[in-house]
């Protein structure tokens, strides 16, 4: 049983937020008696920085021995051992305890001390204490409201919650100390989520002329050349550190990596920042997270178990470890291009859809862009939303039914939720997309881009699929919420309204639809070899489409009318997600979509199979029958006598005489059974 | 009388040639069917619908001699016609013949006793448990379709007695749907889940317990009735009669039947001990030889 720590938490980028107004000027600062033990500590940070470690330590050491002396210590003593202890608990958990201990004597000794409720939120933060780190922050702030590092800790504290406001409060920061390293440093990481890279270069550039040596500047120009693509400006930044320093460099680019979906990428920074401090936890645990992504469990259960072990408080691995147990009780079954593993309880049911529908949309999509991704793709259905959660953590603007990190795609099965309340169908076909598209461009093509064109997929794969979005875009468009495409992702990771992110993949989704029926066929698959180039979206609309952002724009607006006013399209999309309606009509075709929403109901089957069985197409019926012993009914024996016959009448004697076994093995003396089964041994027609 | 003792002695002789499951009846079936005080004209409407599809199928499908005694019936429910129907029960079988009491109705649990309320005064578990004292050694079975049938459990439990309750406890005292689920799982296939064209109380209780919990469901109310069950079910089977019985014939083929099942279970019992390639095979071979003495069993009692 994994024990979780919970109650604290603690920053790397700490380090670097002190050390960013000390560096080499505070360490030649002349020590006094009254500050001698903020001295040490900046002393303890520089060597850390320069990754000096077993120095460090030493003197993190001492500030145990200082607190133990017994001489009253003042706020400004007790924060420096606060984040001394702080840096030992890196190597010993429990001590994170005792630097929450020192702030908190720090916050009692002088209740308007602003440094030390800013350390405290640090410590909370790190620790994964949302609550607790904002109530510190806002603490610091009803103290000072100009407090820069308190403004910067609630936007990473914003960021962490994924609420808005994150980069405005950022930007307050920079009001009230326009040279704050932090706040630069977040801003850059801000604006590159969203793709903005002129943005994040000018912040980058600004946190490095407040201190260039500091951690934190560091990340964020080598995170700005990263996107750049300047592998050599990466490595010549990573050079320039050492240490703990190069491992949080690292490691931050690493997690950069996962937000450009760069999962490969991920694993060997992560490996690069455990070669210069092999007890970064949070290295250990980027590792890790990121191997599951790309399908090696051993590998990532081994990184993972040991970043628990060095950081007990890291809520996503203990999670993440724990999912890894629930998979390894889950069942595979294969198909020509796919895995696929399920709860042992419905993999049976769910596998033969996830066949009939996946192969299709493989072969289709292979046809479209004339493109394979890695085979098999794996594709992990999770019978509890909250174990499919798990998967999907740390990657902001996702939809929550289901993700693609490449050939690897997880999703929500059908009974991890309510019947009807999502599209399990549609779902798959989306995440596939991905994995072409995200396969074609060697994952560079941008959020965007890539949700509309999948949810654009969803639409010509069925009739009423893709069209979940379409009544919060109508009213978005109507009140005049439509992003500009240049700010679009913003939508996808920051959105403003509630609704915003089902309306960014909507509105990406339509002006593809535009940019198709305006620019041909030929226009898409274009643009992703654009992307697959190392382009941005202005190249690429300007080399492929001869066009701007802006032109698009306009010409969006155009088309959305249109949409806005297709009130037989809403009429569709509604219709295609009814499932009491699909099951109520009866048809075979819309039994056939009513299982891709929900696939329990055995009567709904039974009534399928006849259909099918009616119309000749007897391997339907085969697959019908095949979901209803999947099912498990009470009445087993008919099940599989009914199954033994279908495949009978599929012409397959062997699978046949498999069933009408297994129907008698329960039920000896079943007559109809029994006369199969002479019939199949008399080799009877 | 010289005549009936040698009688009754040649029907015991063919007794023995019968073994057990899959052979016709050996054992008699004797029904009893008890509806009490329905309260309301729905109730009453509801009680003879249930009770007239038992007692349908006890006789016509499974060929089981049925008393019926109802409030409105001649004579009536009454405490004193159930024990003389009990009594008489008890005279007219013997050991190992399988006796079945089903009361539809009401029932209470007032003051920590459990009542079937009857016209005049109620009949309590007790009484009714200490009147079966004289069917001992008979295969017992007893249903209460009532509410607060949950309490009728402890005091009629016995050693080789079925009881089967349409509630847990005494405290479940609202009106039960159980006995209408309960005459569909014998007047109809739907229970038989081993196909063997016969319904034990086991599959009756399971298929009627499956429907109840449904009828809440689809119905979108609180389930007021959970049925229990105690006892040996399984062991209770109500099978059709076979009028070839007597044909030594047919005799022999359900001697080779009886054998063969026989077989297939202790293959079965087998099952995780062997390589599944070869428990399948073998399994296949025993079912081959089954299906085709079955064959031959339908194909005699469809002759003439």
């Amino acid at each position: 049983m994994r024990a979780l720590m919970i109650g604290i938490a603690l920053t790397l980028s700490a380090a670097a937020c002190v050390a960013q107004d000390s560096g080499a000027a505070a360490v030649q600062r002349a020590l006094t008696p009254a500050d001698s033990l903020q001295a040490r500590l900046q002393q303890a940070l520089v060597a850390y920085e320069a990754g000096r470690t077993d120095e460090a330590f030493k003197l993190f050491d001492t500030f145990i021995d200082s607190y133990n002396s017994g001489r009253k210590l003042t706020a400004d003593e007790l924060v420096a051992i606060g984040v001394a202890v702080k840096h030992l608990g890196q190597r010993d958990p429990q001590l994170f305890k005792d630097a929450l201990r020192a702030l908190d004597q720090a916050t009692a000794a002088d209740p308007r001390h602003e440094g030390a409720r800013v350390e405290l939120g640090r410590l909370f933060l790190e620790k994964y204490n949302g609550a607790d780190a904002r109530t510190a922050f806002a603490d610091a702030l009803r103290i000072n409201p100009k407090n820069a590092d308190a403004l910067t800790g609630m936007a990473e504290l914003l960021d962490f919650d994924n609420r808005p406001g994150a980069v405005d409060t950022a930007r307050k920061a920079l009001d009230a100390n326009p040279q704050h390293v932090g706040a630069h440093a977040f801003l850059t990481r801000a604006f590159l989520t969203t793709d903005m890279l002129d943005s994040a270069r000018v912040h980058a550039e600004a946190a490095s002329r407040g201190n260039p040596n500091s951690t934190e500047a560091l990340i964020a120009a080598a995170s700005v050349a990263q996107v750049r693509g300047d592998e050599n400006e990466v490595k010549s930044i990573l050079g320039r550190a050492r240490g703990p320093a190069a491992a949080a460099i690292a490691t931050a680019l690493a997690e950069l990596s996962v937000q450009q979906r760069q999962y490969s990428r991920s694993v060997e920074l992560a490996r690069v920042a455990l070669t210069h401090d092999s007890t970064s936890w949070q290295a250990w645990s980027v590792l890790g997270i990121n191997q599951l992504r790309l399908g090696d469990a051993q590998a990532a259960r081994r990184s993972l178990e040991k970043s628990f072990a060095g950081d007990p408080y890291n809520v996503w691995v203990k999670n993440s470890l724990d999912l890894l147990d629930k998979i390894d009780t889950f069942e595979t079954r294969t198909s020509p291009h796919f895995q696929i593993i399920a709860n042992p309880k419905e993999v049976d049911l769910l596998a033969p859809y996830v066949t009939a529908l996946g192969e299709e949309a493989f072969t289709k999509l292979a046809q479209r862009y004339g493109y394979q991704p890695p085979t098999p793709v794996r594709l992990e259905l999770f019978d509890r939303h909250a174990d499919f959660s798990v998967r999907t953590v740390g990657l902001a603007g996702l939809g929550a039914l289901g993700v693609s990190f490449g050939s690897v795609l997880a999703m929500d099965a059908p009974s991890a939720r309510k019947p009807g309340e999502f599209n399990w169908g549609s779902t798959l076909w989306h995440e596939l997309a991905h994995a072409f598209h995200l396969g074609m461009t060697e994952h560079r093509v941008p959020r965007w881009f890539t949700e509309g064109l999948a949810v654009l997929e969803e639409r010509r794969a069925r009739p009423g699929w893709g069209e979940e979005g379409l009544p919060f875009f109508v009213k978005a468009a109507r009140e005049k919420k439509l992003l500009p495409l240049a700010e679009l992702n913003n939508g996808f990771v920051r959105p403003t309204y509630p609704a915003q992110v089902q309306v960014s993949y909507y509105q990406a989704s339509v002006i593809l639809e535009m940019i198709e029926q305006k620019y041909g066929a030929a226009a898409i698959p274009g643009m992703l070899r654009g992307y697959a180039a190392g382009k941005n979206t202005d190249a690429v609309l300007r080399d492929v489409l001869k066009t701007t952002s802006q032109d698009i724009d306009r010409d969006f607006r155009k088309f959305t009318e249109a949409r806005v006013g297709d009130l037989a399209r809403a009429k569709a999309a509604e219709d295609a997600n009814d499932y009491n309606a699909l099951v109520a009509k009866g048809t075979a075709e819309s039994l056939e979509l009513a299982m891709y929403i929900s696939p329990y109901d055995i009567a709904a089957h039974a009534r399928l199979a006849a259909l099918y069985a009616n119309a000749g197409n007897k391997a339907g019926a085969v697959r019908e029958r095949q979901a209803i012993v999947a099912l498990r009914p009470v009445d087993m024996a008919e099940a599989r006598y009914q199954l033994a016959l279908a495949h009978f009448e599929n012409g397959d004697r062997a699978n046949a005489r498999r069933e009408v076994v297994r129907a008698l093995e329960n039920a000896p003396n079943f007559a109809k059974a029994q006369e199969l089964l002479l019939k199949l041994s008399e080799g009877g027609q | 009388m010289t005549v009936g003792i040698a009688g009754r002695v040649l029907v015991l002789g063919m007794g023995i040639g019968f073994t057990a499951i899959g052979t016709a009846v050996a054992q008699t079936t004797r029904a009893l069917i008890i509806s009490g005080v329905s309260g309301e004209p729905r109730l009453a409407q509801q009680f003879e619908r249930d009770v007239a599809t038992m007692r349908s199928a006890l006789i016509s499908r499974f060929g089981a001699t049925t008393t019926v005694l109802t409030e409105g019936s001649s004579p009536k429910s009454d405490k004193t016609s159930i024990m003389s129907a009990l009594q008489t029960l008890a005279a007219s079988t013997r050991a190992g013949d399988q006796v079945l009491i089903v009361l539809v109705g009401h029932g209470s649990a007032q003051g920590g006793e459990a009542r079937f309320n009857i016209p005049g005064p109620d009949i309590t578990a007790a009484e009714l448990a200490a009147s079966l004292d004289a069917l001992d050694q008979r295969n017992v079975a007893v249903v209460v379709a009532s509410s607060s049938s949950g309490a009728f459990i402890k005091p009629l439990e016995a050693p080789g007695r079925t009881v089967i309750t349409a509630t847990k406890h005494g405290g479940q005292n609202e009106e039960v749907v159980f006995a209408a689920h309960f005459a569909k799982a014998l007047s109809d296939d739907v229970a038989d889940i081993n196909k063997d064209g016969a319904v034990s109380l086991a599959e009756a209780y399971e298929y009627s317990k499956t429907e109840v919990a449904r009828f809440y469901q689809q119905n979108k109310r609180i389930a007021t009735e959970s049925a229990v069950l105690t006892g040996n079910a399984g062991g209770f089977v109500l099978r059709a009669p076979n009028a070839k019985a007597s044909d030594p014939a047919v005799q022999r083929l359900f001697a080779e039947r009886t054998s063969l099942e026989q077989k297939i279970a202790a293959h079965k019992a087998k099952k995780t001990s062997m390589p599944a390639e070869q428990y399948e095979s073998e399994l296949e071979k025993l079912l081959l030889q089954l299906a085709t003495v079955e064959r031959q069993i339908r194909a005699a009692e469809q002759k003439d």
